[in-house]
């Protein structure tokens, strides 16, 4: 038994998993709105919540590009903001 | 289970309704659903697991479910599971969202209940970061996430506002103001509708008292105009009925609704499909009526796959004609709803050139009325030369509005389904996801055209 809280990765710094949250719950519990880098001077957020407007597509290590407001979060995983490779 | 007698699609009141009457009947079914439990944004189940507190189930879902459970285990549940495709084999492309990878199930007849998708009014600022979807909200606040701000307004048109506000006062997290464009609480020829419906005017009338007691203000005939600023500091914009005045709000959280619509976008259409698999829709898939319906149409939907199947029980017409009568009352109540929220948005004409149409690819009026310029070109060209309805959300957020303002300019409604129709994938789907050998049948052997 670890008294650490589990947590994941969001752009490299740990975030607190609950369980039942999918990945957009969780940053918003952690207070992160703003999803990083979106095409031109958009940004990428969290909308719709049901996986219509596809804004808060973020990387998951091992995952791919998934919708924070559809995929569960789990400790562990490794999830970026953003669109760092700019290749969309 | 990869060849049910039946998939449904949508673990909302609908779907199970459906599942639980082709279940009844003999049929195998397999319930695949996209969230991590049943029941719809509604009906949300209890039980994620989570310590944070989750919505109670209603009374009505509750015997939903134990009549599924009752009936043995002829209906599979799938979870965390999502349509994408239909191709013209009848291999149904479905993804499974917890490993991002596709897989095939076959079936002869499948039920669309994939419920409602919220409607937005496209207002200046809507894509920045801390506004979403008051459906959004409402998902955050049923999962007991705590809002990253204080200030939260609710703005644009329709019960949802004042449902969601009400939730929220309850949860101790009050929003700042509700503008609620329309004037629903006016005396009105249509509010005599609902009469029909006192479940709803109770319903109403409670969130009402809830706002009062908690001293919420629901501002009646208040437009949203825009909003500005930076994430946590917003200012909404707004007028008061004629009034020309702009007033303004500090808010960290803007939450934008204006009304539902059936969540059909791309999907195959009811009938006969190509590749000779049955379709029909059920719920609020099919014709926005709400949760209480949406069980009547479920059956109703799975009673017309039986009669298919040449398996109609005798006392199926009854039970069938019961169930159109729930439909006909509800189809009533709805539309006294909708006139009592009629809201007159700005006319095309006078929408700005720097409001975002498509949020996907920041494309703005100004950029549509750019290739407006001198004519109304095809859909086509809208969609190659202008870029709209391109982007990863396939029209979702963009068709109405550019629709409505092609209309306008032509002074004809644009034809419906002309930016978008019905193709496969239904969701941006990794190529990586169809490599990925999944189901017992395997992945998807090529990539479909998108």
């Amino acid at each position: 038994m670890s008294a650490t809280p589990p947590t994941f990765l969001w752009n490299g710094l740990p975030v607190a998993v609950v369980d039942g949250d999918t990945i957009a719950m969780a940053l918003v519990r952690a207070g992160v709105i703003d999803l990083g880098a979106g095409v031109g001077t958009k940004r990428s957020r969290y909308f719709c919540g049901s996986g219509a407007c596809q804004n808060c597509v973020v990387e998951v290590k091992g995952l791919g590009r998934v919708e924070a407001c559809l995929t569960p979060v789990v400790a562990g995983m490794d999830v970026a903001g953003g669109r760092e490779n700019g290749d969309e | 289970m990869n060849s049910p007698d039946a998939l449904v699609f949508g673990g909302g009141p609908a779907g199970v309704a459906a599942a639980c009457e082709l279940a009844a009947a003999g049929c195998s079914v397999l319930l695949v659903h996209q969230d991590g439990a049943l029941g719809g944004p509604v009906h949300r189940h209890e039980g994620d697991g989570g310590a944070s507190p989750r919505v109670a189930p209603s009374r009505r879902w509750r015997r939903l479910a134990a009549e599924m459970d009752g009936l043995g285990g002829r209906i599979t549940v799938r979870l965390r599971t999502a349509f994408v495709g239909l191709d013209g084999e009848g291999k149904f492309l479905v993804r499974d969202m917890a490993r991002n990878a596709v897989s095939v199930l076959r079936a002869p007849r499948a039920v669309f209940a994939l419920g409602a998708v919220e409607q937005v009014p496209p207002v200046p600022g809507w894509q920045l970061p801390g506004v979403m979807m008051a459906g959004g909200l409402q998902l955050l606040v049923k999962g007991g996430v705590p809002l990253p701000a204080k200030r939260v307004v609710l703005a644009g048109s329709g019960p949802l506002l004042l449902a969601l506000a009400a939730q929220m006062a309850r949860a101790g997290h009050s929003p700042v103001a509700v503008l609620e464009a329309g004037r629903p609480f006016r005396v009105h020829p249509a509010g005599l509708g609902l009469l029909e419906g006192p479940e709803y005017l109770w319903e109403a009338l409670r969130y009402q008292a809830i706002l009062r007691a908690c001293g919420v203000p629901y501002r009646m005939g208040a437009r949203v105009v825009s909003v500005d600023g930076a994430p946590g500091a917003l200012d909404v914009a707004f007028r008061a009925g004629a009034d020309p005045t702009i007033q303004h709000l500090d808010a960290g959280l803007v939450a934008l609704h204006d009304g539902l619509a059936p969540n059909d976008h791309g999907l195959p259409r009811a009938g006969l499909h190509a590749s000779g698999v049955r379709i029909q829709y059920a719920g609020d898939c099919r014709e926005v009526l709400g949760g209480r319906a949406a069980i009547a149409g479920g059956r109703l939907a799975a009673l017309a796959l039986l009669s298919e199947m040449g398996r109609t029980a005798p006392d199926a017409a009854g039970r069938a004609a019961k169930w159109e009568r729930i439909l006909s009352r509800h189809r009533r109540i709805q539309r006294a709803v909708t006139s009592l929220f009629a809201t007159e948005w700005p006319a095309p004409a006078t929408w700005p050139d720097h409001l975002v149409l498509c949020r996907c690819e920041n494309r703005t009026v100004g950029d549509l009325r750019a290739v407006l310029d001198p004519r109304v070109p095809s859909p086509k060209e809208i969609k190659l030369v202008g870029r709209f309805c391109m982007g990863e959300c396939q029209g979702r957020l963009c068709e109405r509005s550019v629709r409505r303002f092609l209309g306008d300019r032509e002074g004809v409604p644009y034809p419906a389904k002309s930016l978008v129709g019905e193709r496969w994938p239904v969701r941006p789907t990794p190529i990586t996801a169809f490599l990925d050998d999944a189901g017992a049948e395997g992945a998807a052997s090529s990539v479909p055209p998108t």
